[in-house]
């Protein structure tokens, strides 16, 4: 029945790629001559199919099917010697579940990026992008071995940096994308390497086969591998240390924000330490070396954020923060806790980026929150809408973060990583901190800046004032509620005690023992230990809101951290000066000494040479071939005697 | 036998050292065709009859006859044939050198081929007997070997093809030639080009006999009447 | 059997082809000789006759007919040779003060 199923329904994983891929090629060859409403149309439709075919996948799987589309042919298949190699579809649990998130999720700010980007001169160069993005990331997550998955991998990252770097006349944008760019490729490699040792060990790069091989590597490979592997998941992710592209890519529009930096790309790395479970229960150290890594990031990621003006790069560090979480509950073999968080993540976070679009939109273009305020009453949309993505992120139930927050933190407690619960939980606390700083700084209070609040708000209305037509701001306001009640709502997938789509979706590929801890630990059981991260980010949004909040100012209780911490705070506490210092400087050092003796001597001197050579060359003939047809005759004859005589000298020396 | 074959080898050999030594261009045709009837002859003691009677009628015949027309279109202004002191260093010297040592390695060679090989003779062959040996004419051969039948038989059965190719080629060195001379005639005709081919040859006089031939065209004014292809076809002149 | 054949003492084919060789040898060498358009052309003339003795003999040798054939479209191609080489020597020294191969330069590298 299930190869039945297969064998109908496949066709759906090929459409949910190809949709986005046609609806780009055709914005690519023809957007200019597109009106703006045909663009958005194509742009829409297209992944409103492949959100369709989904979803059809998705139902075709929970009625018990399998999805597979195995290379027969028509797909791009590396000769029949390596089968292991095709490049083919599937449709599992964990594929479908990052699939759903994807075109869901991508439907939605498609959407907003109608209202966001009309009349941006690059209008249809966008929506190509956004959907060339969207292909992309669907072979990304719906690849059956790691071959397409590096595909998609690979083209995500361009896709990354062309919408980075989407208003290219802005240079630090252009600066952001090739850094972006460049970051995530050092992980490619490390795809490319890990997929050389498996392949080598293990025959096969498909992930089925793997899974399947996975316990019969050796120790060394698949340490190897793995920490390969998390090399790679930390650069698409933006984990520790490898996070210094994602604050700066916020240079990008605020919808590719939403979807690419926040949403779904940089989980990218969450879905390959998920896919490569198998590897990771083999060799216990890369599991937990992937959880502390997650941990890590997360702990950082919440400390920097509380000290980051820009509203973008406060929303870049907490999605830093977030997606350790993710990788630690992946770490800690509690894949479904982390995915539940991916799943959570994806709503409030896209919510929360979407609302800040909203604003900058309405300030045309300011991001700095020291210089909003007093927002709530002329965009009660975007303020409401932030309350739900804060309290979301925050985990202050009953929102969605709640739920998926604590089961990663259960998962560490449970399994005795005390360590890791504690930085999560500490995290936690200043999550509720930062969210709320955000909250505050931006819609409450007076404005603040120079224009005070009257200048804010009369750039507000003016903006407001801007006549927009009625269906743009339409476009913009209802993904934004929709996603708000998805953000409240979105704990319900997996009720603590009951079962919900989580397991339903994601069991078959784990394995129960994958929820929470091993089997049969009740979740809730940790009690008091599980109300603690909730408490500290309730503290800390109080704090927050008493901080900064609506008449801090005039009761004089503004806290003012110390000149060296804040500092510490804007820069990112030194990570990217330290890369500046060290990574950049050498590799400019480098270039320019290789342009100073390599460029001049070397590749100049040998093609100098090489012409010096044939000119050389050419004189040299050229006197052998000076005219006289009676020398052409001579060395006719001489050469002539010399062949005979070299058949003759051979023949006599050989009989 | 072998006292026909000296004597007209004799000839042949003569005759080809008349060619190379020869002052002017009639007496090299005579002697070719001194060396082309020793040939003949040798051609008919191998039994080549209808080789023999071709090689006097078409070589004799017609290709001296074609080289006797050619001289007297050339020596009408063409005088002295040969210029009087080689340009090449030791170039004679070197073509006698060279020759010499290409005769002695074809001959090691011939002798080293036709040696028979150790072991037991080639079975059945026609000089099985003696190596090396042409067989004697009754002994051996096939019935009529050499006859202008045979020949005719084996032209046209075993190598009708090749004959075909052969009148082919025939027939497009006919056209050549007609292309070639043909067009240069009319353009002969041309009075500009005759002119301008007396001042070439008033140019040339008296320069040294060492200057490269562009510079020593370079001053010759250019030939208003002469089109492109007729100076390509004229030696290219700069 | 040949009535032409002269009865008598075997001529080995080492002397056949000894003449060949030498006339091809002399054809050889006075083409690098002589500077006379006119001239190189009868040595290569010489140097075809000495090719036909060759294949004439070695056909004799094994008695097959093949060789005589052969050797009698050398001829027909060295009359088209002869042709065209003629035809090109009138072209190329015909405005030219004297018959000398030295002389014709232009086309060298």
């Amino acid at each position: 029945m299930h190869g039945q199923q297969a064998g109908q329904w496949g066709w759906l994983l090929a459409v949910a790629p190809a949709a986005p891929l046609a609806a780009s090629l055709i914005l690519a060859a023809f957007g200019r001559r597109l009106s703006a409403r045909a663009v958005a149309w194509t742009a829409v439709t297209a992944v409103g199919v492949a959100a369709a075919a989904v979803a059809g996948a998705v139902a075709v799987y929970l009625s018990g099917g399998l999805l597979r589309l195995a290379p027969a042919g028509w797909w791009w298949q590396p000769g029949s010697q390596a089968p292991g190699l095709g490049v083919g579809l599937q449709g599992d649990g964990l594929s479908l579940w990052f699939a759903l998130i994807v075109t869901g999720v991508g439907f939605l700010i498609h959407v907003y990026s109608v209202g966001y980007m009309a009349g941006d001169p690059g209008f249809a160069r966008y929506f190509a992008e956004l959907t060339y993005f969207l292909f992309a990331m669907l072979l990304l997550v719906l690849a059956d071995g790691l071959m397409g998955m590096l595909l998609g991998w690979a083209n995500v990252g361009l896709a990354s940096y062309l919408l980075i770097g989407f208003w290219h006349h802005r240079p630090d944008a252009r600066a952001a994308s090739m850094k972006a760019f460049l970051v995530t490729l050092t992980g490619e490699v490390g795809i490319v390497l890990a997929s050389g040792m498996l392949w080598g060990a293990a025959g096969t790069l498909r992930f089925a086969e793997l899974a399947e091989r996975a316990g019969g590597l050796s120790r060394e490979v698949a340490v190897a591998a793995g920490l390969l592997l998390l090399w790679a998941a930390a650069a698409k992710s933006a984990q520790l240390p490898l996070h210094v592209w994602l604050p700066d890519a916020m240079a990008g529009p605020t919808p590719v924000s939403a979807l690419i930096h926040a949403a779904t790309m940089v989980t990218a790395g969450v879905y390959l330490t998920a896919r490569m479970h198998p590897l990771y229960a083999a060799v216990p150290q890369a599991s937990l070396a992937v959880a502390w890594v997650g941990a890590a990031s997360c702990l950082f990621g919440a400390v920097v954020a509380c000290g980051q003006t820009d509203i973008k790069r406060v929303l870049a560090y907490s999605t830093m923060s977030q997606v350790g979480y993710m990788l630690m509950g992946v770490g800690l073999l509690a894949q479904m806790a982390g995915l539940f968080h991916f799943f959570t993540q994806a709503f409030f976070k896209a919510l929360l980026f979407l609302a800040a679009g909203l604003v900058i939109h309405r300030l045309q273009g300011e991001q700095d929150l020291t210089r909003m305020g007093g927002l709530a009453r002329s965009m009660p949309l975007a303020y409401w809408a932030t309350w739900a993505g804060a309290l979301a992120m925050a985990g202050i139930p009953p929102f969605s973060g709640y739920f998926s927050k604590e089961a990663v933190l259960e998962a560490a407690w449970s399994r005795g990583q005390t360590g890791l619960w504690a930085a999560g939980t500490l995290a936690a606390g200043l999550t509720g901190f930062y969210s709320f700083r955000l909250l505050a700084l931006a819609f409450l209070g007076p404005g603040r800046g120079p224009g005070g609040s009257r200048g804010v708000q009369q750039a507000a209305t003016a903006a407001g004032h801007h006549e927009e037509p009625a269906v743009l701001r339409r476009a913009m306001e209802v993904p934004v509620a929709v996603l708000a009640v998805l953000s409240a709502v979105g704990g319900l997938a997996w009720v603590p005690g009951r079962t919900g789509w989580v397991p339903r979706m994601l069991e078959p590929v784990f394995g129960t023992t994958a929820a929470h801890g091993p089997a049969g630990e009740a979740h809730g059981a940790a009690g008091a230990v599980g109300w603690l991260p909730v408490a500290l980010a309730a503290a800390g949004a109080c704090l927050a809101l008493y901080l900064y909040g609506p008449g801090a100012r005039a009761a004089g209780r503004r806290w003012r951290a110390p000149a060296g911490l804040q500092r510490a705070l804007a820069e990112g506490l030194y990570v990217d000066l330290a890369y500046r210092r060290t990574v950049v400087e050498a590799v400019v050092h480098l270039g320019a000494w290789l342009e100073r003796v390599a460029e001049t001597v070397w590749i100049d001197g040998s093609v100098r040479g090489v012409g010096a050579l044939a000119a050389l060359l050419s004189s040299l003939l050229g006197r052998a071939q000076a005219g006289p047809v009676r020398r052409y005759a001579l060395g006719l004859l001489a050469g002539g005697a010399a062949v005979v005589a070299w058949a003759v000298w051979s023949t006599w020396s050989a009989g | 036998m072998i006292g026909v074959f000296f004597v007209f080898a004799v000839v042949a050999v003569a005759g080809a050292l008349g060619v190379v030594a020869a002052r002017t261009p009639v007496h090299g045709v005579l002697a070719l065709l001194v060396n082309f009837v020793g040939l003949g002859a040798l051609f008919l003691t191998l039994e080549a009859e209808f080789l023999a009677v071709s090689q006097i009628i078409v070589y004799a015949g017609a290709v001296l006859v074609l080289f006797l027309f050619v001289i007297s279109l050339l020596t009408a202004r063409a005088q002295p044939v040969e210029g009087p002191r080689d340009r090449l260093a030791y170039q004679g010297s070197l073509a006698m050198a060279a020759a010499a040592a290409l005769l002695g390695v074809l001959l090691a060679a011939a002798g080293r081929t036709l040696q028979v090989p150790a072991g037991p003779a080639p079975a059945g062959g026609p000089g099985a007997g003696a190596a090396g040996l042409l067989p004697a004419a009754a002994a051996g051969l096939p019935r009529g070997f050499g006859s202008v039948q045979a020949f005719g038989r084996a032209l046209l059965r075993q190598y009708p093809y090749e004959l075909e190719l052969v009148g082919l080629v025939l027939l497009v060195a006919c056209v050549g030639v007609m292309v070639l001379v043909g067009r240069r005639a009319v353009q002969l005709a041309h009075p500009a080009a005759a002119r301008a081919a007396g001042a070439g040859e008033a140019a040339d006089d008296g320069r040294p006999a060492s200057a490269p031939p562009q510079a020593r065209h370079r001053p010759e004014p250019e030939p208003a009447g002469v089109a492109a292809g007729g100076r390509a076809a004229g030696g290219g002149r700069a | 059997m040949s009535g032409v054949a002269v009865p008598g003492v075997a001529v080995p084919i080492q002397a056949y082809l000894a003449v060949a060789l030498v006339l091809f040898a002399i054809g050889a060498g006075g083409l690098a000789v002589r500077r006379s358009p006119l001239a190189m052309l009868m040595c290569i003339e010489l140097m075809w006759g000495a090719a036909n003795l060759a294949l004439v003999a070695f056909a004799r040798r094994i008695g097959d007919m093949g060789g005589q054939v052969m050797a009698f479209f050398a001829i027909t191609v060295a009359a088209a040779e002869v042709a065209i080489g003629l035809a090109l020597v009138v072209l190329i020294f015909r405005p030219r003060p004297r018959a000398d191969v030295d002389d014709v330069q232009e086309l060298k590298g």
